[in-house]
């Protein structure tokens, strides 16, 4: 079921209002893509493993073992950008067959690989310490999301497990006719299609039953409603965003004065470190 | 409370419309999810760019969902819906593919807004598909700092994306809703409305 991904717990993560978590969790996470500097990445992935261990209670390894699966992907990632760099370069490290690889290249590469796993271990987190439910129930009563629309997300999750009980209804229906899924591309693509349309035809049937079934409640019928699960604001949640925000401009100010971020900063700046040697 | 511009756009939903948009971006999300680790897993073996080839599929549902309900916001509200199930379920890609969800729903949405939401024809789908690849391109730019990669790898990666979305996402976008239409179960629904008039 959807809800395998959350764990249970009383730490301040969870408690954390769910959409003062994500924004906090992604201006963390966008920061360390301003800068092409490869220390600025590892500063906010050891920072996503502090936080999770000290305040969400997750131990840092366990975080990493999530990382697990992007570790290739980070290291192409970094292998690709080396390779392919195009900025500014000065220092010459070694040949790789046709490549040459600098050493701005290679630190550059080292930043974008490293803010992919920074990426990722955010999103672990948040995962983690979120009800999906507390989520929908937080961006209905704080974005003033119509409920309309975060009833619909909810609805529909009660439908996975629905979906999962209508593929094997269909496979065992493909089984029983003699059809047996092949290899190769075009069988995978002929298998999908025999598979894909009936779940979801069966699942588009089932919204139909589930809304009539909403609007004989009345569901929709008035711009507002009450609602069973409270979402709040407290004081823990501007002080939690408050202090992200404050640990960003922190770490990027103490990288500032020692020097680390000059002439790595990514975008339009970045033109300007031709002139630096 | 009173009404936003979202609940005004909304008024012209029904229940199902909303549901339906709903459990086909959760469906999809589910497949995404699944689809990212195949994602992850092929990357070191196509490449960076060549991986492109497969991105198309992304945008699907911001094209098969407005072409079945046909109202404003659906392109944006699917792709969201799909992207937010995915962080949900855990995809791999978690709060990366909310803000991507978010942002080729907006380049999809774009497409059909110049038609004045009256047109669903393939070209439209067509471009639709494109245009989310184009903002997608444009939201990995500053994620990835694209910027400090060689010109001509840059354009590698917003090209390649382009056949692949008009084919895993616009042609198969017309095709699954045609199919699913021929199932019976959308009457009902905006495209069977229009599909059944020759």
């Amino acid at each position: 079921m959807s809800l395998r991904f959350y764990r249970e717990g009383d730490s301040l993560l969870h408690r954390l209002n769910p959409v003062v978590k994500l924004i906090a969790f992604s201006t963390l996470m966008i920061a360390p893509a301003l800068f092409l500097n490869p220390v600025v990445p590892a500063i906010f992935l050891v920072l996503a493993l502090l936080l999770g261990w000290g305040l969400g209670g997750l131990m840092p390894t366990k975080v990493l073992r999530a990382l697990a699966p992007f570790l290739l992907l980070a290291a192409g990632l970094a292998l690709f950008n080396t390779l392919f760099y195009g900025g500014p370069r000065a220092h010459l490290l070694a040949h790789l067959g046709p490549f040459k690889i600098w050493r701005e290249a290679l630190a550059v590469g080292t930043s974008i690989g490293l803010r992919l796993l920074c990426f990722a271990s955010y999103s672990a987190l948040f995962v983690w310490t979120t009800m999906p439910s507390q989520l929908a129930a937080s961006l209905i009563q704080q974005v003033r999301l119509p409920y309309q629309l975060a009833y619909a997300i909810l609805a529909a999750y009660r439908f996975l497990p629905i979906l999962q009980a209508e593929l094997e209804n269909i496979r065992a229906a493909h089984r029983v006719r003699g059809a047996y899924a092949e290899r190769g591309l075009l069988a995978q693509w002929e298998h999908w299609r025999r598979y894909g349309v009936p779940l979801l035809a069966n699942g588009i049937r089932q919204a139909e039953r589930l809304a009539i079934a909403m609007d004989a409640r009345g569901f929709g019928a008035l711009p507002t409603r009450t609602h069973y699960v409270q979402s709040r604001l407290t004081t823990h949640d501007f002080l939690f965003l408050a202090s992200s925000l404050l640990t960003v401009v922190a770490i990027l100010l103490t990288l500032a004065s020692l020097g680390l971020l000059q002439g790595l900063l990514a975008g339009p700046a970045e033109s300007l470190v031709g002139g630096s040697p | 409370m009173s009404t936003s511009p979202i609940q005004r756009a909304l008024q012209s939903w029904t229940t199902r419309d909303l549901i339906v948009t709903a459990v086909i971006a959760v469906a999809l999300g589910l497949l995404y999810m699944a689809y990212s680790g195949l994602y992850l897993a092929l990357t070191p073996i196509l490449g960076q760019v060549g991986i492109m080839l497969a991105l198309g599929f992304y945008y699907l549902v911001g094209v098969l969902t407005p072409y079945i309900i046909r109202k404003p916001g659906t392109a944006l509200l699917a792709s969201f819906l799909a992207a937010l199930t995915e962080l949900l379920v855990g995809s791999p890609f978690g709060i990366m593919a909310v803000w991507a969800g978010l942002v080729q729903g907006l380049g999809a949405e774009l497409a059909f807004g110049i038609r004045r939401w009256q047109d669903y024809r393939l070209p439209v789908l067509m471009l639709a598909a494109v245009l989310s690849g184009v903002f997608a391109f444009i939201y990995e730019y500053f994620l990835f700092s694209y910027s400090a990669l060689a010109l001509p790898v840059q354009i590698g990666l917003l090209l390649v994306r382009l056949p692949s979305a008009l084919v895993l996402a616009g042609w198969l976008g017309k095709m699954l809703g045609d199919a699913l239409a021929r199932t019976g179960a959308l009457r009902g629904l905006a495209i069977s409305q229009t599909t059944r008039q020759p």
